[in-house]
């Protein structure tokens, strides 16, 4: 256990997340939080991009109890410290005080803590403490919103969550016994049998997937949440779906794929792209899903898309030979990254109509385009960073290993390969179709009748600015450190 | 001497399983509903901190399963009590076409009633 000052700088953040969840609790006031949150999520993110400056320059690895960190976990946390810091702009304009909304703080400090916790922990039941304390969190911060919401609303999903639960402890005891060890990072020296790693794959997915998305009929649980939930809910959404995506992905390259869970897989994935597929499409331009044109239900259904879609990469990659593997992987995990970066980016663009009106059907919202162009061009440019460099890289990278590993690959795995290429070509299609939808209703179009807010405040340019051009930075070092430096995102899904 | 220290560390995690049992009780028995909510917050912490600290299978479980009690209690206690009824602005309501068809299929069954005489 060697422990440096970097390691309680790295820890500075959870602690200050730690500390505003108990003064809260004892303070209990309602007033001046959106200055709060902004404060926190900036010195959070200030201190983590110093810690990743400084663990660049001098790369350490720290093991303390069931924690581990190291660049990659301070790169992370980097990540999880630019979704609050999104999470609380959002707060800050399209948010009210309101009676009890200090409970509301304290739910979001705690979550944000608990995916740190998912992402440094190295005991398995250390990480499914973070995570089911995150699973509730996320039901109840949901009921903390401007408006009153029924119980009935998400009565799924705490049933989706209890079966996670269940599944996840049924997962320890299956490992406990296999290996009589619970350490994470010795899994991958450890012999599973057949039929029980194949079970953990197949629990784990259940686990950690079926809450947030990726197992098919999250449509009876997550319809509700995106329809009736605020910017800032959804974002916090997207980093609970990120984060438990990059456990399972971590998981799973740890403890190996059969035959057999590729099949569960592709079954649960490849269901939940195409229900995806259909209910966007349904939404876009239908009545069918009850006249809602949600513009909340179109993005959460793509981000869940994107998961699934990932998933079945990742069990089609593995099978490829070994060279190839890693290269894929890597590339994968860099496309992920990248792609949640501008989804992120494409939900703060509607910063502007959050703060104007509490509607979401994006059918009555327009003629946004006269006052707020900054907004428009953030959506634009959102379906265009999508284009170029993300798809490009990603699609060139992918062709170039295919060639040369197509020959070496059995017929099971190529056709899949093929179908995973469709698949990715129709999500990119729909991002942008739905992009280019939502900018003519929104920006373009004459037509609207939403009843504007009596108290949306002026947004700060200087803030619009700043985020723009953190975002470019963002894809740029994700584009440079994946051309320049191969394997490194390989680095985020392993514990060494 | 190891074995010792891993008695002792034994005792010390029983007495704070015993702890958190204590606490757990007083949430549920305590009628404020403001020392409930942070009784239940503050154990929530503990409980978490003190698994990250710990690695020992059995009390690791033990402190999991507590936490996942608490949770439960205390989603049961705030939501589905409604505790919070201080945000009243909208209220949804989860099945409005649900309810709203069926009352239109009543409707229609009443009609064919009526039209048949049958007015009961």
């Amino acid at each position: 256990m060697t422990i440096t000052p970097i390691f309680f700088l790295a820890i500075f953040p959870a602690i200050l997340l730690l500390a505003g969840v108990i003064v809260m609790l004892l303070v209990k006031q309602n007033d001046g939080r959106e200055n709060l949150h902004l404060i926190i999520s900036s010195i959070n993110l200030i201190i983590t991009i110093m810690v990743i400056i400084i663990s660049t320059v001098f790369p350490n690895q720290e093991i303390f109890f069931n924690i581990i960190l190291s660049p990659y976990h301070y790169t992370l946390f980097g990540i999880i410290f630019l979704f609050q810091f999104i999470f609380s702009i959002f707060i800050k304009y399209t948010s009210k005080n309101y009676p009890n909304s200090y409970l509301f703080d304290i739910f979001s400090f705690f979550l944000f803590f608990s995916l740190l916790g998912m992402v440094i922990s190295i005991n398995y039941l250390t990480l499914m403490s973070f995570y089911i304390l995150a699973l509730f969190l996320m039901g109840m911060i949901y009921f903390f919103g401007e408006f009153k919401k029924e119980f009935a609303l998400m009565k799924n999903y705490f049933i989706a969550s209890l079966v996670s639960v269940i599944s996840l402890i049924l997962v320890s005891f299956i490992i406990y016994i296999d290996t009589g060890n619970l350490r994470i990072n010795n899994l991958v020296n450890m012999d599973l049998s057949d039929i029980s790693s194949n079970l953990i794959l197949f629990l784990i997915i259940l686990g950690f997937g079926l809450p947030c998305g990726l197992f098919p009929f999250y449509i009876t649980h997550l319809r509700k949440y995106f329809q009736e939930c605020d910017y800032y809910h959804l974002v916090m959404m997207v980093a609970f779906n990120f984060i438990s995506m990059l456990i399972i992905m971590r998981l799973f390259n740890l403890i190996g794929f059969g035959l057999i869970s590729l099949f569960i897989i592709m079954i649960t994935s490849g269901l939940g792209v195409a229900i995806a597929v259909y209910y966007n499409i349904l939404e876009l331009f239908t009545v069918q899903d009850g006249f809602t044109y949600s513009v909340k239900k179109v993005i959460g259904y793509n981000i869940i898309y994107d998961s699934n879609l990932i998933l079945f990469f990742l069990a089609n990659f593995n099978f490829f030979p070994e060279p190839f593997r890693d290269n894929l992987l890597n590339l994968l995990i860099f496309f992920y990254i990248s792609s949640i970066f501008i989804k992120l980016f494409l939900i703060f663009s509607f910063l502007q109509t959050a703060n104007k009106s509490s509607e979401d059907n994006f059918r009555l919202l327009g003629n946004f385009w006269k006052n707020n162009k900054n907004f428009g061009i953030l959506l634009f440019i959102s379906g265009l960073a999508l284009i170029f460099p993300l798809t490009f890289i990603f699609i060139y990278s992918l062709i170039s290993n295919l060639e040369l590993a197509f020959p070496l690959l059995n017929s099971f795995v190529s056709l899949i390969s093929i179908i995973a290429i469709c698949l990715l070509i129709i999500s990119i299609l729909i991002t942008l179709l739905y992009i280019s939808r939502l900018f003519i209703q929104i920006y373009i179009s004459k037509n609207f009748s939403y009843l504007e807010k009596e108290s949306s405040s002026q947004i700060n340019k200087f803030l619009i600015y700043l985020i723009s051009l953190l975002f470019i930075l963002v894809i740029i070092i994700c584009s440079t450190i994946y051309i320049y430096n191969p394997n490194w995102y390989l680095g985020l899904i392993s514990l060494s | 001497m190891n074995q010792n220290t891993g008695s002792i560390l034994n005792i010390w995690l029983f007495i704070i399983f015993v702890f958190a049992i204590a606490i757990l009780i007083v949430i549920l028995f305590t009628k404020n509903e403001k020392s409930k909510i942070t009784f239940s917050i503050g154990l929530n912490i503990f409980l978490i901190l003190i698994n990250l600290l710990v690695f020992e299978f059995l009390y690791n479980l033990i402190f999991l399963l507590l936490l996942v009690l608490n949770l439960s209690y205390f989603l049961l206690f705030i939501l589905k009590l409604k505790l919070i009824e201080g945000h009243n602005m909208t209220i949804f309501i989860e099945k409005v076409s649900d309810s709203a068809e069926k009352n239109m299929r009543n409707d229609s069954n009443d009609l064919i009633k009526n039209k048949n005489g049958d007015l009961s």
